[in-house]
């Protein structure tokens, strides 16, 4: 429907009414595996396949899932006119969600920075001690917004890190949770410059035909 | 020369060259930890480090080990349960 005050003319892209509800599901697997698509048909790095060696862990129960980024800015100014410009570089972007799934430990302990898990039935075990700033990340977050049609969204960081301090609460009468948790995906410079941080895709037959 | 048997010449194997089946079998650890587990038939004591080490394990526990699985996630979308262990060889 056109608007009263005239719709603007010439080539426009219309808006879709589709809307995505929830949090998406959150994989991650260690960077030092491929991805599954590496790269796909048309040049872009995503998806996951877990490999002996590499096995991918799913987080359990997010809530409160967000996607944000950080960024350099900075306004080019001149003294006579004022701000001209303004230059933006990306320095990263950043997962940060609650979950209130703990186990199992071999996935928790990724979670918080701690050690590899120790099994010895019938006990798992992980300490929490020195950090290790070599560890990157893989992530994969899917979002399936037509169940019946399987349309999905994926939003897959190709070098992220667990990073921020982590509180785990423990409410009266209420699950356990643990906050705080951030995934920050750095610059992936093994990757193509226009998707360095991230690749995002969208699958819906009906729409993209 | 010694004489053989028809039955012998039949199969064209001696009796030192049919080969032994072995009694281990080659599990990979699946999951990224060190395990330490305990054979339920054997008794023995298998241990991996990290996720794709490989042990030679008694075919009777190995068995019993590829039916291990981790717990399951009730959440939409989840994998589900998935297994400790699957067989190199």
């Amino acid at each position: 429907m056109t608007l009263v005050t005239g719709t603007p003319l010439g080539s426009i892209t219309a808006a879709e009414s589709i809307y995505m509800e929830g949090a998406p599901s959150i994989y991650f697997q260690d960077y030092s595996a491929n991805p599954l698509k590496n790269p796909d048909a048309d040049g872009y790095y995503w998806g996951m396949s877990g490999t002996t060696s590499y096995p991918v862990f799913e987080v359990g129960c997010p809530i409160d899932v967000s996607l944000t980024e950080n960024l350099a800015i900075n306004e080019v100014r001149c003294d006579d006119v004022g701000v001209k410009d303004t230059v933006q570089q990306r320095n990263y972007l950043e997962f940060t969600f609650t979950l209130k799934s703990f186990f199992p430990f071999d996935t928790l302990t990724h979670l918080l920075k701690g050690g590899t898990m120790k099994e010895t039935a019938p006990e798992n075990k992980f300490g929490l001690g020195k950090i290790n700033n070599n560890q990157y990340w893989m992530v994969y977050a899917p979002k399936v917004y037509d169940e019946t049609a399987g349309d999905f969204v994926i939003i897959h960081l190709h070098r992220a890190k667990f990073v921020d301090a982590f509180t785990i609460n423990m409410p009266f009468g209420d699950s356990w949770n643990i906050s705080g948790i951030k995934l920050r995906a750095f610059a992936d410079t093994t990757k193509p410059s226009a998707q360095q941080f991230a690749t995002i895709v969208r699958s819906d037959p009906s729409v993209i035909t | 020369m010694a004489k053989r048997s028809s039955n012998e010449w039949d199969s064209g194997i001696d009796e030192e060259e049919i080969p032994q089946i072995p009694d281990t079998v080659l599990l990979v650890l699946l999951r990224d930890m060190n395990l330490t587990i305990v054979g339920k038939v054997t008794g023995k004591t298998y241990n991996f480090n990290g996720a794709g080490s490989i042990q030679d394990v008694d075919k009777k526990d190995a068995e019993i080990m590829l039916t291990k699985m981790s717990g399951k996630c009730d959440c939409p979308g989840s994998i589900g349960r998935s297994p400790y262990f699957k067989i190199v060889r």
